[in-house]
């Protein structure tokens, strides 16, 4: 009797193990259905979530170059009263380099003017190469590097003057 | 879903529970005259009854798995619900054949076993952003080396490799350490120079080449895995290092002639060494040929074998085979005594598990935030995958046989706690990819 009772008790060993593969397999298979359901409403709107900022004078920042897949030269995103440029999502910048710091840098348009700041970043905000360490008034022209992608300031009220 | 994926990590771990409780059982009505007194080895001669040695520490284990969840619900770590659960399944299983192998290293096990739950805790407390570990590659490579060259000089032999430093109390095997370093600098350095690495800036016979610099430390690495291979005698291990390396160069750049001119190098080299090292030599003559050895070198893959075979489709039950028989089987050949007893069936399973977990970690490199973190991950995944592959197939004698560990069920302390500072990256990374960092938005 105990022997029988031993020998069902290996099997329910074994029967136990592929219970709980199933179980695993089940719902991972669940997982994958509905990570793919969500991707499709997910996936375009990702890329057009990107935050515009209202206010400012027209000035904008034109990609001239970047080694990201996300931002593509010859880009050019319209620079409002606050534009914050980083990895995190809540950016209006977003960059998905390993550069850049979650939250990089912000410019903001205050007294006719586009302020560059640093904030705390990990590998720097370059102004003209040099690295951005205080609050900095943008030029048209003035070109701004993060990480590998390099960024040029544009304000066209101001063109003729600037060149000079 | 995000938010049940701890209610999904405890109901899998009800099954392992159950799993468990039952295998012990069946251990206990198997042979319940067995019940002598057991003295614990590490707790000064302490004595209790073997039986409840081995509940106390079965719900020892299960508890520190539960109480890990609980702690992560708490934390609001959100990281992959299966990877656990199917760790503690191996475990488990580990632990059930440890108990019936040799019991004194399933209590061995079981205090590895929780340091690598704490190293598990820690890691996932501690380094949830791992973006910073990024900036450190230079410094794993001398604590890689570091580690590496400690056993050359102060380590002991065992089991035919050098590579045990002594510690007093226990021995920790190093190399266990450093495959986490490789990985780390791997992918640290992979995804900086990715893109010159996948485009090549010269020409050599009609394939474009990267410059010195980018190859450069490739070549090294192939180099460092050789010096492993003559100095410490320890095969398996290069095998893994290499092997794990053209993966991730591989996930890096999509290039096929990374791959090809690696294995032809390791060829190479693998044919030299034979030729040169006579343990090289003699484990390959065994793998060709272990029944002309069968008494002697041969002894152990030739007992592997005869259990692998008498297991059969459904294997001899637990607690009724006679894995006993081969030496080394708590560690090395420990998928020979659970398909032995488990048959076809229950070998089948602990393979299905492993590919469970590659599965897992291959989807969590695909969804990574970044290239650091991908490769990261793809690394670790191939890390676990490739040292699987390697000590099954050189159990089965489809590979010659090396010494690794069979991860997390083989005894082996150094590899456990190593397994599961892998498995906290993992679940780190996978921790992001659920945006349990995002604060903002």
């Amino acid at each position: 009797m105990l022997a029988l009772g031993v020998s069902i008790l290996r099997g329910l060993f074994l029967i136990l193990l592929y219970l709980f593969l199933f179980r695993l397999t089940v719902s991972m298979l669940d997982q994958l259905r509905q990570a793919s359901a969500k991707e499709e409403p997910v996936q375009p709107g990702l890329l057009k979530t990107r935050l515009l900022s209202s206010g400012g004078d027209g000035a904008s920042l034109q990609v001239i170059s970047s080694g990201e897949e996300v931002i593509v030269p010859g880009e050019s995103f319209p620079l409002g009263d606050i534009t914050q440029i980083g990895r995190g999502r809540g950016n209006h910048i977003h960059l998905s380099g390993h550069y850049a710091s979650q939250e990089h840098a912000r410019i903001t348009f205050k007294q006719g003017q586009y302020w560059l700041e640093d904030l705390g970043s990990l590998n720097h905000t370059f102004l003209n190469e040099v690295p951005v360490t205080k609050e900095i008034v943008l030029a048209n022209g003035d070109r701004l590097r993060i990480g590998e992608v390099i960024f040029r300031f544009v304000r066209w009220a101001y063109e003729m003057e600037s060149d000079n | 879903m995000l938010a049940n994926l701890r209610k999904e990590e405890r109901s899998l771990l009800y099954y392992i529970t159950a799993f468990l409780a039952v295998g012990v059982l069946v251990l206990y009505l198997g042979q319940p005259e067995f019940n002598t007194v057991y003295e614990l080895a590490l707790g000064s001669g302490y004595k209790l009854p073997f039986w409840w040695f081995v509940v106390i520490l079965s719900m020892g284990t299960m508890a520190g798995f539960w109480l890990i969840s609980a702690y992560w619900r708490i934390a609001g770590f959100k990281c992959d619900p299966y990877l656990m659960p199917i760790t503690a399944s191996l475990t488990a299983l580990g632990l059930i054949f440890l108990f019936r192998l040799r019991p004194q290293y399933a209590e061995r096990q079981f205090v590895w076993l929780l340091f690598g739950l704490l190293a598990l805790v820690i890691i996932t407390t501690l380094l949830r952003k791992m973006d910073w570990l990024e900036d450190y590659k230079y410094i794993y490579v001398a604590a890689g080396v570091i580690l590496l060259v400690l056993p050359i000089f102060f380590g002991r032999e065992q089991y035919g490799a050098r590579s045990w430093l002594d510690l007093g109390l226990f021995q920790l095997q190093s190399s266990e350490f450093v495959k986490l370093l490789l990985v780390m600098f791997l992918a640290s350095f992979l995804s900086e120079n990715r893109r010159v690495l996948s485009a090549g800036s010269d020409q050599l016979l009609g394939i474009s080449i990267p410059g010195i610099r980018e190859y450069g430390p490739l070549v090294v690495m192939w180099g460092i895995s050789l010096l492993i291979l003559v100095f410490q005698k320890d095969l398996g291990t290069a095998l893994i290092y290499f092997c794990t390396f053209l993966a991730m160069v591989y996930a890096a750049t999509a290039r096929m002639f990374y791959v090809l001119a690696g294995l032809l190098l390791f060829s190479l080299g693998g044919t030299v060494a034979y030729y040169i090292f006579d343990h090289v030599q003699a484990r390959v003559d065994i793998w060709l040929d272990p029944w002309a050895y069968s008494s002697g070198k041969g002894y152990q893959i030739v007992q592997s074998l005869f259990a692998l075979g008498s297991g059969g489709l459904f294997g001899s039950g637990l607690g009724q085979g006679l894995p006993g028989l081969i030496p080394a089987v708590h560690t090395d050949f420990i998928f020979s005594a659970i398909v032995e007893e488990l048959g076809l069936v229950g070998g089948c399973a602990v393979l299905v598990l492993y590919m469970c977990f590659i599965f897992r970690g291959f989807m969590i490199a695909l969804t990574a935030r970044n290239d650091f973190t991908a490769l990261l991950a793809t690394g670790f995944t191939a890390l676990m995958g490739l040292q699987t592959f390697i000590i099954i197939s050189g159990v089965i004698k489809l590979l010659p046989m090396t010494g690794v560990t069979l991860p997390f069920i083989s005894y082996g302390g150094s590899s456990l706690v190593a397994n599961f500072v892998l498995l906290g990256m993992l679940l780190n990374i996978s921790h992001e990819v659920n945006q349990g960092n995002e604060t903002e938005y």
